[in-house]
């Protein structure tokens, strides 16, 4: 009887330590945004190229939230689904933010931290897929964070890359690469 | 008077300890108790909005909160040595004053360990000094001194707690088949099914021994440790060799002193007189007066080692500065308390009137407090660059948490007087069924 | 730009710092939902994340500095100097980089405004206003001429030409208008005029002078052109031997330019004509056979003999050798440049100082060497103080019904004693175009707030064969509008005969004037002028590379012989009265911008007092009064009296005390007195009572000893001994770190350091330093990552010999901060910098107590940026919150933007790529950056110099910063 409070504390405590160590790496579900806009649909069926809504992908920090003038870019002409009803009325939906030139206020579904200093930019460039961080978006309805976005799971692809050319890449797990 | 109804006289002290609460106990918990809230709340006032409640500043970095961990640590050791150390060396005189020495022992950890967490700028973020797996990957330094703290005063933690609840399971046991209501329950708990049997008792001595080696190094150990946290800096006044058996015996004068600071009193109040006897006082007040002079040695060699330098060495100037510049009236009273006071107690009578002994030991606690006070602010407040040196003043915030620790301190101990046997039963019996088998041994 | 992005941007920092707070709170990142709203109609060239640069023109001073502004998201984020411009030449001082937070200032006027009866002001439409400000306009030119005045900074430019225009337009008479620049050496002008028939400031070429004597011209802080003589200077120093330009300052006050002075002549106020003449006395002395004197100035020989050496020493309060010594120095180290005066030496005989000193230039050929004529456009020659008194007085008189206020703040300009306040009462209509409240705006009762000039367009010449463009590098903050375009509407309703301009835009009126201009000169066969004018306003300006006509002085005919009579000598100061000696700072100037926060938060050089004025005072004055730095001094003299927390400072003469230009104290005590001859405000001469207060008021320091206590921290070499102390390292106990690929290094030259403080200002910029305010400054708790501690000598009564040092973070190979952080926090990167992670940081703080520097700063509590000051915040580097630790990065953001663009170019990153905030803007260019294992690199090649020693060496820090030691001449303490 004596000892089995010191046994029940000491599972605690693993499991605590445990909990710690994987909190905050399951990824939130989809936000519900203003309207529905499917990567399924332009990504996937249409397979239109990521950069060419997210522009500055390839040169720049952010890759940068299309605006309203790019959407009307296609959809001046893309009005309606002949076959699919439901379709069209998603599109009106953005119709009408179109004639009404109001922005449409998306939810975020990735967010970094702010002490993090993410640049798209140098990631692209060397060779990161779109979708080894963001998933197979082509597939998604509603888009939605797949990874953990942890620093334990950059960590473990800088390490990664670092691992096969540890010299160069010393800077790979520097910590000014990411916090300045 | 026969061995049992001794035994029984004695238990009946002890337990007496334990009765029904006078007022003046009631008013001393309910002053250390307020002043541990005045201290919580002038802290809550750091965690709201920063640190620049504190007098704190370029360079001094440093300053009271420190001061408060290096003393309460300090204190933290006479437990562990009266304990242990006088336990192997079989040392009569501890049977009677070890239990309290190890009850503060105790909770002088448990008030140190409060501090490193709350100096810190972000105290929320305390937990990242623990090597534990977490999501960022990232590990602790090793190299750094306060990771060594880290180990070390949880390391002491543990083995003092374990030594005092191990040490208390007989007593707990006499406590039990005598007391009823929660009382019986708690003992019952916490004396692990003690019976007494052989068995146990075989058991038991074989594992007590086996503790108090194993707490022994930690004596040595945990100050040493605390010492590399200025001796591993860079900074004059800081970095030097001597710090470890330095502090080690600052860490001693400061715990005996205050295990006497707690024992007059506690001997007064709870009648313990016949337990506590002159002679044990007598043997901590050697003990007060050893560990005076090595202090007293040891100033003198970190001074009379940096005078010869030239005159534009960093290092020597801070000792220059020390004892002649702000905070020179600090330094001096803190030789008087820590090198003159104690020699007061070669006298019997000093030793003998409660009064001037109280007086003489609360002095050395206050000077071990100025002298860990001197080390940290003077050094930080005069080091390399002249353009840089600016004084420290703590703030009344600083000063609340200070006292704060001690309402913190005393409020465990009084709760502790009334659950914990403050003398060891067991152990008195021994001495008497001791003492007892001698007159056998004359009768024949 | 619509305005869903606009409010985007500011949106922005605010959840960096929002994000930095809630960091501190410790809560996931993940908590907040956030909104992404996407722009109607994208601006081609903002890419979000992305930099770009805009070319302007700096307005902090007259000297007109070209600027490049660096933009993040459509708003300006840092303010740097155009490397293409001839006059700052990429450099720009501490004013003109603060001059952001004007733009952001957050007591910004948001819109037009009126005073009602009740005395408060009421927003109010910008027609309404226009309207309200032509009809009294109207009324008043009715009335006759010079009842519409209008005071303006100097406007060498279309804003200049509109404003005469107006006023023309309305009858008025060029003295109308008040071209306010209190600082500007009228004297000289007059002096030039009187002796050579030019009324210009000589154009300056100090790299060629040998010599360069100062009486009382600050002109390393904020006379003149600073950051372009602060170059030319600076290019003279560096070196041993004698070719290294040497500097002597003369004045009763060691000013910051008189400490990078090689020599200190302490005259007395007042004593600087006596010194000048006994110089030129010397030169001219046929006894002395001095060679190739100026025939015209040798001439003068028989009236300058007339004068007794003996007396003009005793005049100046020098020993007659150290006259002959300085006078011989000048015959023999040719060409020299003397300078003078400035405000410290401004006295009634201000003209005679400045014309002696010129005859002075003329008789040892300093002419055609270091200094010419005919560069000074003289297009807007700002008023004397006599023309200020005498509008002050017209309004005093009630002779004037509009008064307007352009750029200029009259009010706290004038002197008190002028008593403009009360005058401006009488005004019927004070109109203020001020972007925030300041002394006029108080008591105007139309505010028609301009927009700041990085909102503006607009062109200034400062000098012939310079024309800098201004430009807006963003949509104005606010419903503001530029004076000039303000000022053309209003004539617009005036039913003139003519229009002023074709259009009331700005933009056209540029072209109009500058844009012809450049496409005339452009003109020609084969030329597309229309190409040029784009050219121009990319650059930022146009500057013609052949060189105007350089214009060498005529002397005319017994012009100089009344500056060679000394007047009476000046009455023994009375019992307790000393000297009033004003001068101006770098940081403060003439004191137009000077509460922008950065300026009030970084500490003067000279005495480390920060948010506070101070009254200089000698330890034997200080003596005398039994007062210590802090203690309050009462200051009485004939203008006013005031009250100064006394700076005890060996650097003034004992019967002298020095209080700062622009401060409210100042203009109280500022004399009304002027210099009869140019009309200049005689800022020198006048005495006041010293005594003391009998009370406290501890003064903001930064400084702890001011004495290096025989540690050598600060070395110095001759000569004779050109080598630097090293300390010895042979024996280390542990391996070096490695740095395989950089090691970024820096090289501080101290012999051409300034301490301008102009790299401080870039710092707080480009790292977004915070400013915590005056009681935190008192505590002690400085945020600056680069402070320039002040040494003046080894021991207390000892010598004064003032040495400054650059102190920043040393990013140590052995740092002591990174083996004692218990998280790794701070920590070795592989290129050598000494990192400090904010959000790793616990706040222990023993990195701190750990650094032999005491470099790195604590966030005692969380920063504050009102709006909208947040939109100047750097969004490559971190807000940092509460509880951690921070330091000089090297402007790590920097070298990791260069090395992204290398990686991109696939190409190393090449030597002087990377230029740190502090290195870039150094006008003296003391501060070299590099990286230390290329042998090659500029930054291994100064730090190899002899003269490179290490900041506490011995400590075996082996810090990356290597100081290059002052050199001084072997002859000197």
């Amino acid at each position: 009887m004596s000892c089995r409070p010191s046994i029940a504390s000491l599972l605690t405590g693993l499991a605590g330590a445990l909990a710690l160590a994987r909190c905050g790496e399951r990824p939130p579900p989809a936000p519900v945004q203003p309207i529905v806009f499917s990567h399924r649909i332009h990504a996937g069926l249409n397979a239109i190229g990521c950069t060419s809504c997210h522009a500055s992908a390839e040169h720049a920090p952010v890759a940068g939230i299309p605006s309203m003038d790019r959407c009307r870019g296609c959809h001046k002409f893309v009005k309606e689904d002949k076959d699919d009803p439901a379709i069209t009325a998603q599109i009106q939906a953005l119709l009408r933010y179109l004639d009404e030139d109001k922005p449409i206020e998306w939810v975020r579904v990735h967010r970094l931290p702010d002490l993090v200093y993410f640049t798209h930019e140098r990631h692209v460039r060397s060779g990161v897929q779109c979708s080894e961080c963001h998933g197979a978006v082509e597939k998604m309805e509603a888009a939605r964070q797949v990874a953990p976005l942890t620093m334990g799971w950059c960590l473990e692809c800088h390490r990664r890359k670092q691992a096969e050319r540890p010299l160069e890449r010393a800077h790979l797990t520097d910590c000014l690469t990411c916090h300045k | 008077m026969s061995t049992a109804s001794r035994f029984r006289s004695i238990e009946d002290t002890v337990r007496a300890t334990h009765g029904k609460p006078g007022a003046g106990y009631w008013v001393a918990l309910a002053v250390s108790a307020s002043v541990f809230a005045f201290g919580a709340w002038a802290y809550s006032l750091i965690v709201r909005s920063g640190l620049h409640w504190t007098g704190l500043r370029r360079p001094g970095m440093w300053g009271n909160l420190i001061t408060d961990f290096v003393f309460w640590v300090g204190i933290a050791h006479s437990g562990t040595l009266i304990s242990a150390i006088l336990f192997l060396f079989r040392a009569r005189f501890r049977t009677a004053v070890y239990r309290v020495s190890e009850m503060m022992t105790v909770f002088a950890v448990l008030t140190a360990g409060l501090y490193p967490v709350l100096h810190l700028g972000r105290p929320w973020f305390a937990y990242w000094l623990f090597p534990y797996p977490n999501e960022r990957a990232l590990w602790v330094n090793f190299r750094s001194p306060l990771i060594w703290d880290v180990f070390a005063v949880t390391t002491y933690l543990t083995v003092s707690s374990i030594f005092l609840v191990v040490g208390m399971a007989p007593d707990f046991a006499a406590l039990r088949d005598r007391a009823e209501g929660w009382r019986r329950r708690l003992y019952a708990l916490l004396s692990f099914g003690w019976r007494g049997t052989d068995e146990q008792w075989r058991h038991y001595t074989r594992a007590y021994l086996f503790f108090a080696a194993f707490a022994t190094p930690l004596v040595v150990s945990v100050h040493s440790v605390v010492s590399w946290d200025f001796a591993a800096s860079v900074l004059p006044g800081w970095h030097s060799t001597l710090f470890p058996p330095y502090f080690v015996a600052g860490a001693i004068l400061s715990g005996v002193a205050m295990v006497i600071t707690i024992l007059v009193p506690l001997r007064k109040a709870f009648h313990l007189e016949e337990l506590i006897t002159q002679r044990h006082v007598d043997m901590l007040c050697r003990l007060v007066i050893l560990t005076s002079t090595i202090i007293t040695y040891s100033y003198a060699t970190e001074i009379l080692l940096t005078l010869p330098q030239p005159a534009t060495d960093p290092e020597r100037s801070t000792f220059v500065y020390r004892m002649t510049g702000d905070y020179a009236p600090l330094f001096w009273l803190m030789v008087a308390c820590n090198c003159i006071g104690p020699l007061l107690l070669y006298w019997r009578k000093v030793r003998e009137t409660a009064a001037a002994l109280l007086a003489v030991c609360i002095a050395v606690n206050v000077g071990m407090w100025l002298e860990r006070f001197n080390i940290i602010v003077t050094s930080l407040a005069h080091d390399r660059l002249p353009f840089d040196w600016r004084t420290y003043v703590p703030r009344w915030v600083e000063w609340a948490i200070t006292f704060g620790a001690f309402g913190w301190f005393f409020m465990l101990f009084l709760v502790g007087l009334k659950i914990f046997p403050s003398v060891s039963i067991s152990e008195m019996k021994e001495e008497i069924a001791h003492e007892g088998a001698l007159e056998a041994g004359h009768a024949h | 730009m619509s305005d869903r992005a606009q409010g985007g941007l500011p949106r922005r920092t605010f959840l960096k710092i929002a994000g930095a707070a809630g960091l501190a709170a410790g809560c996931s990142p993940k908590a907040a939902t956030q909104k992404l709203v996407p722009l109607l109609v994208p601006p081609e060239d903002i890419v979000p994340g992305v930099p770009l640069y805009y070319r302007t023109v700096c307005r902090e001073c007259p000297a007109g500095c070209g600027v490049t502004a660096r933009t993040r998201e459509g708003r300006a984020v840092k303010l740097e100097g155009n490397p293409e411009e001839p006059i700052g030449r990429g450099a720009l001082c501490a004013r003109g980089q603060a001059a952001v937070q004007a733009l952001y200032h957050p007591d910004r006027f948001r819109g037009p405004m009126r005073r009602g009866a009740d005395g408060r002001l009421s927003p109010v439409g910008w027609d309404q206003a226009e309207d309200q400000l032509a009809q009294a306009i109207a009324a008043a030119r009715a009335r006759g001429p010079g009842r519409v005045r209008l005071v303006t900074r100097a406007e060498p430019g279309a804003a200049g030409d509109v404003q005469r225009a107006l006023l023309a337009a309305v009858g008025g008479r060029p003295a109308d208008r008040l071209v306010l620049e209190p600082l500007d050496p009228a004297p000289v002008r007059a002096a030039g005029a009187a002796l050579f028939g030019r009324p210009e400031i000589p154009a300056l070429d100090l790299a060629a002078a040998h010599t360069v004597v100062s009486f009382g011209a600050d002109f390393l802080e904020s006379w003149v052109s600073p950051v372009e003589y602060t170059r030319q200077f600076a290019a003279g120093r560096g070196r041993i031997g004698d070719d290294r330009t040497r500097l002597v300052w003369v004045g009763p006050r060691l000013s910051l330019t008189g400490v990078s002075a090689d020599r200190w002549l302490r005259v007395r106020s007042g004593g600087e004509l006596p010194l000048a003449l006994g110089l030129l006395r010397w030169v001219v002395d046929p006894g002395n056979a001095v060679a190739g004197l100026a025939p015209e100035v040798a001439a003068l020989a028989p009236a300058l003999l007339r004068l007794s050496p003996a007396d003009l020493a005793a005049r100046a309060g020098v020993a007659a050798a150290d006259i002959e010594g300085l006078a011989r120095e000048l015959a023999r180290r040719r060409p020299s440049a003397l300078l003078g005066p400035g405000p410290s030496s401004q006295g009634p005989d201000a003209t005679a100082l400045a014309a002696v000193l010129l005859l002075l230039d003329l008789a040892v050929g300093n002419f055609g060497r270091t200094m010419w004529y005919g560069l000074d456009p003289a297009e807007e020659v700002p008023s004397t103080a006599a023309e200020a008194a005498a509008l002050v007085e017209a309004m005093a008189a009630g002779q004037v019904d509009v008064l307007l206020a352009v750029n200029a703040d009259p009010l706290a300009a004038l002197p008190a004693a002028l008593k403009a306040g009360e005058a401006a009462a009488r005004v019927p209509l004070v109109v203020s175009f001020a972007l925030r409240p300041d002394a006029t705006a108080a008591r105007a009762h139309l505010i028609l707030p301009d927009h700041h000039t990085l909102e503006s367009f607009g062109d200034v010449s400062p000098r012939a064969g310079v024309l800098n463009l201004a430009q807006p590098v963003m949509t104005p903050l606010f419903d503001t509008r530029q004076a000039v375009q303000v000022l053309l509407e209003v004539a617009g309703r005036l039913q003139l005969p003519a229009p002023l301009a074709p259009s009331a835009d700005p933009y056209d009126l540029l072209q109009d004037r500058a844009g012809k201009r450049v496409q005339q000169a452009a003109a020609g066969p084969g030329a597309d002028p229309a190409a040029a004018w784009r050219e121009a306003l990319q650059r930022g300006g146009a500057w013609s590379d052949a060189a105007p006509a350089r214009r060498l002085p005529q002397l005319a005919r017994d012009a100089a012989a009344r500056f060679l009579a000394l007047g009476p000598a000046p009455a023994p100061a009375a019992a307790g009265e000393v000297d009033l000696v004003l001068f101006p700072t770098a940081l403060h100037g003439d004191g137009r911008s000077g509460e922008l926060p950065w300026l009030q938060e970084i500490p003067d050089t000279l005495t480390s007092v920060s948010w506070s004025p101070w009254a200089e005072i000698s330890p034997a004055t200080a003596g005398r009064l039994g007062v210590r730095s802090g203690d309050l001094l009462a200051l009485a003299g004939a203008a006013g009296r005031a009250e100064v927390p006394a700076y005890v400072f060996p650097g003034i003469r004992d019967d002298a005390v020095a209080v700062r230009l622009g401060s409210a104290e100042a203009r109280a005590l500022m004399p009304a007195g002027l210099d009869p001859v140019s009309g200049a405000r005689a800022y020198a001469g006048s005495r006041v009572a010293l005594s003391a207060a009998g009370r406290r008021e501890p003064l903001p320091l930064l400084e702890g000893s001011p004495y290096q206590h025989g540690r050598e921290i600060v070395q110095t070499v001759t000569a004779a001994a050109p080598a630097a102390r090293r300390a010895d390292l042979t024996h280390q106990m542990y391996p070096e770190p490695r740095h395989p690929d950089h090691r970024w290094a820096m090289a501080i030259d101290l012999d051409r350091c300034t301490g301008c403080e102009a790299c401080v200002v870039a710092c707080f910029a480009e790292n977004n330093v915070p400013v915590m305010g005056a009681e935190a400054a008192r505590m002690g708790r400085y945020m600056g990552w680069l402070r320039i501690e002040r040494y003046l000598g080894d021991e207390p009564g000892g010598a004064l010999d003032v040495q400054l040092l650059p102190m920043l973070c040393q990013q140590c190979t052995n740092a002591p901060c990174e083996t004692v952080c218990p998280v790794y926090a701070t920590y070795h990167t592989p290129e050598g910098l000494n990192a400090q992670v904010y959000n790793r940081c616990v706040g222990t703080r023993y990195c701190s107590n750990n650094c032999p520097y005491k470099v790195r700063t604590f966030n005692w509590r969380d920063p504050e940026f009102r709006a909208p000051l947040p939109m100047q915040l750097n969004p490559d580097v971190t807000v940092r919150s509460r509880g951690v630790m921070e330091k000089c990065t090297f402007c790590v953001q920097r070298i990791r933007y260069a090395e992204g663009q290398a990686r991109d170019e696939g190409r190393p990153v090449a030597d002087g790529e990377i230029v740190p905030a502090c290195a870039q803007t150094c006008p003296a260019q003391a501060i070299v950056f590099g990286d230390a294992n290329d042998p090659a690199s500029r930054l291994s090649r100064a730090a190899r110099a002899p003269r490179g020693f290490r900041a506490l060496e011995e400590v075996n820090t082996q810090p990356a910063i290597t100081y290059l030691a002052r050199v001084r001449r072997a002859e000197e303490p």
